[in-house]
């Protein structure tokens, strides 16, 4: 589904992805996990278009999107979930919802509000209630909502659990597995390596710009250096 | 015939390679920052991790050789701290003993390798399986042992049972399969013939060795009545299982997630093309503790691309006939005949000798005659037969190999062959 070869990407001469290759395949959850200014959010970003990168492919089902801009990545079925929800505040739930499916024909938009309000119910109930008004766990259930309103192929989540209480992050990584059934492959950037690990079913860990170990979860979780840099074991006995 | 993990054996290229890629470069990240001989090799070759954006750029990057491995014993090219490892397996060879770390997940992904070797030679559930091989001096025994536990086979390790016993607990115990050398094999299936393969259940022979030819298989098989699957796998790099046949007997599926394949011309270290005939060097892709950058086989082979019928699509590779160098395999040990000149320098400086091997009860027998001056033989009996148990005891102490040592006058040796490998004329092996 998605492939992405040998990509260098960053601002100006700051390189912060340095050679990264990855690839998920459609109704997988595939976690990048990663300390701060890693690379993680650029790497999310320049799938998503927003960056252009300076060397590497990008390929969405044998496509190469790479020079498209980012409304065109939107059209290949690329919707990201931005770091900090970023949701239109003043704006109803629903307007929120249906700029998400400005690609989208009506019909088929109100078809995609029915799957959305199914999967985050509470979105239904409040749906006149005006964006910034709502809790947090909400805002973020919207801002994910408001991607898939795009039918995507590939969602880009960033830091979805930040700033929620752990209840509501569990509550708001469940319902992810549900986009399985839809076929919709996920790529999930998250700081809470317990969380994302539980979550997906493989990983990569970014290092400075490059991936230094990949897997599947479960071997990540038994990896060492993982457990001693993401998951907090063995903190104090770090490399003699 | 059953596939383990089709979802890597059975994928198409642009998928494997996607995840060779992936795995090389996360490789090549960890071993430059982990491993001080990588970082400096590459920063010599004047590449970075970052330059390896395909796999065509492997070749940027230097050849590692058996050399480089002893430089840097025994824990310098390990990428994890040693209390992340949890089993050290030496791997014995010329000029000493190379030791092998695995961390936890390398044990699992060994296990999954070797479960994978099994099934394509068509090993399942319901299989009692006869493990001859030696636990210290081939790796393969345990990770045949895991891998067989995996699937819910039936193990029986045997090895250091003497051979007769083996073949009455192979009758006894109804045992479907046998995992040996060829040598073992060999041995084994003389008395299997003699004693009537009627008596036996046994269908299959899974072959760990490092050379192996059309005629062997034959012999094998007729011996054992069973069908033979040829495996190739490294003790250095601890990957035994990482190409086996399947039942098509056309070439070892080689573990293409695992372990990352090319052909070299040995003599110049240049790539050659797929399907030419050259020394196989290999990448581990998925090592945590000890992996390897184009490591120098020694074996020759060649690499196929062709989809088997079997369904796999990964690249096969012929069995391997040869040695790129002049080093011979005995009991799983490699000896290159200039290590007895080594040896031997000590004693009786510049001496000719000549190193023969034989099978014996399924062991590699090693015997040596050195060519020593006429006037050695004017001495006394007592004085030779000194010289041949001291030679003895310094090819133990600086080899670990038992070997007999046979005086003969030097001019018998003129012209003889440095190296007469008689275990199986139809080896393959020259000397």
């Amino acid at each position: 589904m998605l492939r992405v070869e040998n990509l260098t990407s960053g601002y100006g001469r700051i390189l912060a992805l340095k050679g990264v290759s990855l690839h998920a395949q459609s109704g997988e959850i595939v976690t990048l996990i990663g300390a701060n200014g890693s690379g993680k959010s650029t790497l999310l970003a320049t799938l998503a278009g927003v960056i252009r990168p300076t060397q590497g492919r990008v390929m969405i089902n044998g496509k190469d999107v790479t020079a498209l801009s980012a409304e065109q990545h939107v059209r290949a079925g690329i919707a990201l979930v931005p770091e900090g929800r970023q949701l239109f505040a003043p704006m109803t739930v629903e307007e929120n919802l249906q700029l998400g499916a400005y690609t989208q024909p009506g019909k088929q938009a109100a078809e995609t509000m029915e799957y959305v309000l199914e999967m985050f119910p509470i979105l239904g109930e409040r749906s006149h209630q005006v964006a910034g008004t709502l809790s947090g766990g909400e805002q973020q259930m919207l801002a994910i909502g408001r991607a898939l309103m795009s039918k995507p192929q590939l969602l880009l989540l960033d830091e979805p659990s930040m700033g929620l209480a752990p209840r509501i992050a569990r509550e708001i990584f469940r319902s992810l597995s549900n986009l399985q059934s839809e076929n919709t492959a996920v790529l999930l950037v998250e700081q809470n390596a317990h969380l994302a690990l539980q979550t997906a079913s493989r990983g990569y860990v970014l290092e400075t710009g490059r991936i230094v170990i990949e897997g599947d979860c479960e071997s990540l979780r038994n990896n060492r250096d993982v457990q001693r840099a993401y998951l907090g074991r063995e903190y104090s006995e770090v490399w003699e | 015939m059953a596939i383990l993990d089709p979802q890597v054996e059975t994928v198409a290229r642009e998928s494997i390679e996607q995840i060779q890629l992936e795995r090389l470069q996360a490789t090549l990240n960890r071993v430059y920052r982990h491993v001080r001989y990588y970082r400096q090799a590459l920063d010599q070759a004047g590449v970075m991790p970052e330059d390896i954006g395909a796999l065509a750029d492997l070749q940027r990057l230097p050849l590692t050789g058996r050399d480089d491995l002893l430089n840097h014993q025994p824990y310098d090219l390990f990428a994890v701290p040693l209390r992340d490892v949890v089993r050290l397996h030496p791997a014995a060879g010329a000029g000493g003993p190379v030791v092998v770390g695995y961390t936890q997940n390398d044990i699992g992904i060994w296990t999954r390798m070797a479960a994978r070797a099994l099934v394509s030679a068509g090993v399942g559930r319901d299989d009692v399986i006869h493990l001859s091989l030696d636990y210290a001096t081939n790796a393969a025994a345990l990770g045949t042992q895991s891998g067989a536990e995996v699937l819910g086979a039936s193990i029986i390790p045997c090895s250091g049972l003497a051979l007769d016993r083996q073949v009455e607990l192979m009758r006894h115990y109804r045992v479907t399969v046998l995992v040996a050398t060829p040598t073992q094999a060999l041995q084994l299936g003389k008395i299997i013939d003699a004693v009537g393969p009627g008596a036996f259940s046994l269908k299959t022979a899974l072959i760990v060795g490092e050379v192996w030819s059309g005629e062997l298989r034959e012999q094998i098989q007729s011996l054992l009545s069973a069908d033979a699957f040829a495996s190739y796998g490294l003790s250095e790099m601890a990957i035994p299982g990482m190409a086996t046949e399947c039942c098509e007997h056309n070439g070892l599926h080689i573990s293409e997630d695992n372990v990352l394949a090319e052909i070299i011309d040995p003599a110049t270290g240049e790539n050659l093309p797929m399907g030419e005939r050259g020394e196989l060097v290999l990448t581990t892709l998925t090592r945590e503790a000890a992996p390897m950058i184009r490591y120098r086989t020694g074996d020759l082979t060649a690499l196929r691309a062709e989809s088997c019928a079997c369904g796999r699509t990964t690249l096969r590779m012929e069995p391997a006939h040869a040695r790129a160098d002049d080093v011979v395999i005995l009991n799983g040990t490699r000896l290159a005949p200039s290590q007895i000149e080594e040896v031997f320098d000590r004693l009786i400086p510049g001496a000719p000798f000549q190193i023969v091997i034989r099978a014996r009860d399924g062991q590699d027998e090693l015997e040596i005659v050195a060519g020593v001056d006429t006037s050695r033989f004017e001495d006394k009996i007592r004085s030779l037969q000194t010289l041949g148990k001291q030679l003895e005891a310094e090819v133990y102490e600086h080899l670990g190999l038992r070997a007999f040592v046979r005086l003969a006058e030097a001019a018998y040796l003129h012209g003889v062959p440095r190296l007469q490998d008689c275990r199986a004329a139809a080896s393959g092996k020259e000397g």
